[in-house]
């Protein structure tokens, strides 16, 4: 048998096979294809003898119950039920939808990352920070009232050292610049001879 | 039509939930087809219910990561079968028989005459199987002992349906060589 003949025959086989799927009635199916009725009809012999085979081969008698009674598989079935998922299944569930979204889940670690270190920072400062300098401060407002001359110089070393927010330093700061400037203008005014004059007439 | 509470797709949801009911209807409504596989393959009885039994143990352990997709949950069990025969092959590569004493049909004939004829042609047809090429094996085994659609077949084996279609005919013309030569020895 050529190639050519060897493939109509195939399509043939193919075709029959097709149509006795869908019911065909085999003399019907035969008769469609005369030129490859011999080899369809031992083809549908041969088929059939597979069939009775496939009849034939039945799991021993009580071999399902033997195995749904099986221990495992009741264990098994059993943790199931009660948990919906055992904690290895769990595991592996976990373990393979990270193997299947890596960059997903690479991208959402990050994004969780700072989504959380954002929070704590948020809470550190309202919670940690915030009291702690409103706690200074009032004590500021006491040491101030006792103290009122150094209150100011006071003030910006403490606030510098607990605190605060940069403007309030940068305020504090140009209040202090603005009081030295003035000393300085003090100074500068200061009739210098007149002090000699009146230290020595003192010696 | 299947209802709703058998189709294979949603008990094999429910049995992903947790539901050891829809598992039980499953392993009766495979078991059988899974089993036959098996037995052709292995040809040793106890060995393939063993077998069977590992198949759905693996497949219900693997429930937590098994994907739906659009087949038949049956072509998943049907991979977990075939790489269960061919662990048992590479483990015991010398337990397959020739014997034709393995090959025990039931007896649905109506005469002895008739139980006779049916054993010596399964016998015959076990043997000529065995001596086609691995694919060919696979896909007569698929297609006429589980009753596998052509699609599922092409699904399990990664091929087209076509292709499926030419290595069923060339393993059907090369088993009924097969059987005449057999048939001429015997």
């Amino acid at each position: 048998m050529n190639t050519d003949e060897t493939k109509k025959l195939y399509k043939a086989m193919s075709e029959a096979m097709e149509l006795k799927e869908k019911g065909k009635q085999l003399p019907e199916i035969l008769n469609l294809f005369p030129e490859h009725r011999e080899e369809l009809e031992e083809m549908f012999q041969d088929i059939e003898v597979l069939a009775l085979l496939k009849e034939s081969i039945e799991p021993a008698e009580g071999v399902f119950e033997k195995i749904v009674a099986n221990k495992e598989i009741n264990r098994l079935l059993r943790e199931n039920e009660a948990k919906h998922f055992s904690p290895l299944q769990s595991i592996e569930l976990f373990s393979h939808w990270l193997t299947a979204k890596k960059v997903y889940v690479g991208i959402a670690v990050i994004v969780l990352i700072f989504g959380v270190s954002g929070f704590y920072y948020q809470q550190f400062q309202e919670e940690i920070i915030s009291p702690i300098a409103e706690k200074k401060e009032s004590g500021l407002a006491a040491n101030n009232s006792a103290d009122n001359d150094l209150a100011p110089k006071n003030s910006v070393v403490l606030k510098t050292e607990e605190t605060i927010s940069f403007k309030e330093m940068e305020s504090d700061l140009t209040n202090e610049i603005n009081s030295l400037s003035d000393d300085l203008n003090d100074f500068e005014g200061f009739n210098n001879d007149d002090l000699l004059e009146n230290i020595e007439t003192i010696l | 039509m299947e209802s709703e509470e058998n189709d294979p797709k949603t008990l094999m949801r429910l049995a992903k939930e947790g539901d050891s009911r829809a598992f039980n209807k499953l392993y009766r409504l495979y078991f059988t087809p899974i089993f036959r596989y098996i037995y052709f393959r292995v040809k040793i009885k106890e060995v393939a219910e063993d077998l069977a039994q590992e198949v759905f143990l693996k497949v219900y352990r693997s429930l937590a990561v098994f994907k739906m997709t659009e087949s038949p949950p049956l072509a998943y069990f049907f991979t977990v079968a075939r790489n269960t025969v061919f662990d048992y092959w590479k483990k015991k590569k010398d337990i397959l028989t020739d014997d034709l004493e393995s090959f025990k049909i039931a007896d649905k004939a109506k005469n002895p005459a008739e139980i006779t004829d049916i054993k010596i042609s399964g016998e015959i047809m076990q043997k000529a199987v065995k001596k086609l090429t691995e694919e060919q094996q696979e896909v007569i085994i698929m297609k006429f002992i589980s009753d596998l659609p052509n699609k599922e077949i092409a699904n399990l084996l990664s091929k087209t349906e076509e292709t499926v279609r030419q290595i069923q005919c060339r393993a059907l013309k090369a088993l009924r060589q097969e059987l005449k030569e057999l048939s001429d020895y015997l």
